[in-house]
């Protein structure tokens, strides 16, 4: 339909752009361009030039920062999908960008670096953030293509290695469009519904724009947010990607990603193997040191009563001697008496008798009775 | 009843007690010799006692131990 003057009926300015803007908003345009005088106005919104490389031509765009999926600066080849319209207050013409993919091998490394320095500086890579693996994973999660080589690279390692844990996959695209939000979609479902003890994230190697996703920012967060600890294998070792940098492990390969993830059965055998005969011989060390212990306490034991025997003997013969020393009979032995009156009394002095008194003599062996003829 | 035979501890604490006993002035002559005789046989049959223990005591297989530390 094309209306022209005069058969319009006349309207203010708000309708007029109210009007134009109907008859845009069926339109999503994908531009190519460079981008020029790009700016972020109080922290929240994104405007920029695109134009055309070497032309005349550019358009305004805008869009807020929390939708800008990629970091962009002036000069850099990019895509734009968005809507165009006018802007009710200045009357300018806009495109109100949905999503930007840089363009190009130059864009895309541009792109990849300020992404990368940026997630740095946010401790997004630091070691210390980094989760060790389980030793022994039971259910592993993986986010691939069932249909990607290195999904398949992956498995062969994996099923050869592993003994019996189980693998749940979410099956994603890994390159195009849908990629990017499919990938996190993915960790939220596995860490949310399948308690994974690690994620596998994989993919055969590619170029920079088959990678894409692989260098986002939403997937550098969600693999930092996985509540179970992230190993990356992508493509061949010469790719780098920020999901690498993320990764609580990164993996050169798939392939190398199930060495990292699956323990192997042989090695694990032969770590039992290993274990046992260690415990074994701490155990037989164990009863050794034991053993001579308890016969160094026995010794001693032994030792002690020994002592005790000696001291006791001695106890005795010196007690033995000090009785043999008192005791009369001994003294009367060696050829000493006792004489007693005849109340009973010990004579200890002469004077204690006189001549006439009966005394009775005792002997070791018998008594004699007499009487004192004098006393002196 | 029979009395029960005392322990080496008491035989020695009644060796002890005839001890004192000597150590007393005035003796009753006949009772010192039956005391004193008393005594003898008790520090003789301690000292078979104790003889006895000790021999069980070098029983004890000293080598066999060095042996089991040393297996």
């Amino acid at each position: 339909m094309t209306l022209t003057y005069p058969e319009l009926p006349t309207i203010g300015v708000g309708e007029a752009i109210a009007l134009c803007n109907s008859l845009l908003q069926d339109l999503t345009l994908t531009i190519e361009g460079e981008v020029a005088n790009y700016s972020v106005s109080r922290g929240k919104f994104v405007f920029f030039d695109l134009k055309d490389l070497g032309g005349e031509s550019r358009l305004g765009c805008f869009m807020m920062v929390h939708q800008q999926n990629v970091p962009i600066e002036d000069g850099m080849r990019i895509l734009v999908q968005g809507k165009p319209g006018l802007y009710a207050k200045s009357g300018q013409f806009r495109i109100s960008v949905v999503r930007i993919q840089p363009k190009g091998e130059g864009s895309l490394k541009r792109a990849f670096e300020m992404l990368k320095a940026k997630l740095e500086v946010e401790g997004l890579f630091s070691s210390a953030r980094k989760r060790p693996l389980p030793q022994f994973p039971e259910r592993v999660g993986i986010i691939s293509s069932s249909e990607a080589a290195g999904y398949g690279d992956f498995m062969r390692i994996a099923t050869q290695r592993s003994c019996g844990m189980k693998f749940v996959l979410a099956n994603v695209a890994v390159q195009g469009v849908a990629a990017e939000q499919e990938i996190c979609a993915a960790f939220d479902y596995l860490n949310g519904h399948q308690a994974p003890d690690v994620i596998v994230l994989i993919r055969g190697g590619g170029s920079m724009e088959d990678l894409h996703a692989f260098n986002s920012e939403s997937v550098a967060r969600a693999i930092v947010r996985s509540k179970a600890p992230v190993v990356v294998g992508v493509g061949h070792e010469r790719d780098s990607t920020i999901a690498d940098y993320c990764a609580d492990i990164r993996a050169a390969t798939p392939s190398n990603a199930a060495q990292l993830a699956i323990p192997d059965k042989l090695e694990v055998a032969k770590e039992i193997v290993a274990t046992l005969t260690q415990s074994s011989h701490a155990l037989h060390r164990h009863i050794q040191t034991t053993k001579h212990n308890l016969v160094t306490t026995l010794r001693g034991i032994h030792f002690q009563v020994q002592h005790g025997f000696s001291d006791a003997r001695a106890a005795v013969q010196a007690h033995v001697a000090t009785i043999n020393a008192l005791a009369p009979v001994v003294v009367l032995q060696r050829g000493y008496s006792i004489t007693r009156k005849v109340n009973g009394k010990v004579v200890t002095a002469s004077s204690q008798i006189q001549a006439g008194d009966q005394v009775t003599t005792h002997f070791a062996a018998g008594e004699s009775i007499s009487e004192v003829i004098t006393v002196s | 009843m029979t009395k029960s035979t005392p322990t080496l501890a008491e035989a020695i604490q009644q060796l002890e007690r005839l001890e004192a006993y000597f150590q007393q002035p005035d003796l009753n002559l006949e009772e010192s010799i039956a005391k004193h005789a008393e005594a003898v046989q008790l520090a003789k049959s301690i000292l078979e006692r104790l003889q006895k223990a000790e021999n069980e005591l070098e029983k004890v297989d000293i080598a066999a131990l060095f042996a089991a530390d040393q297996g």
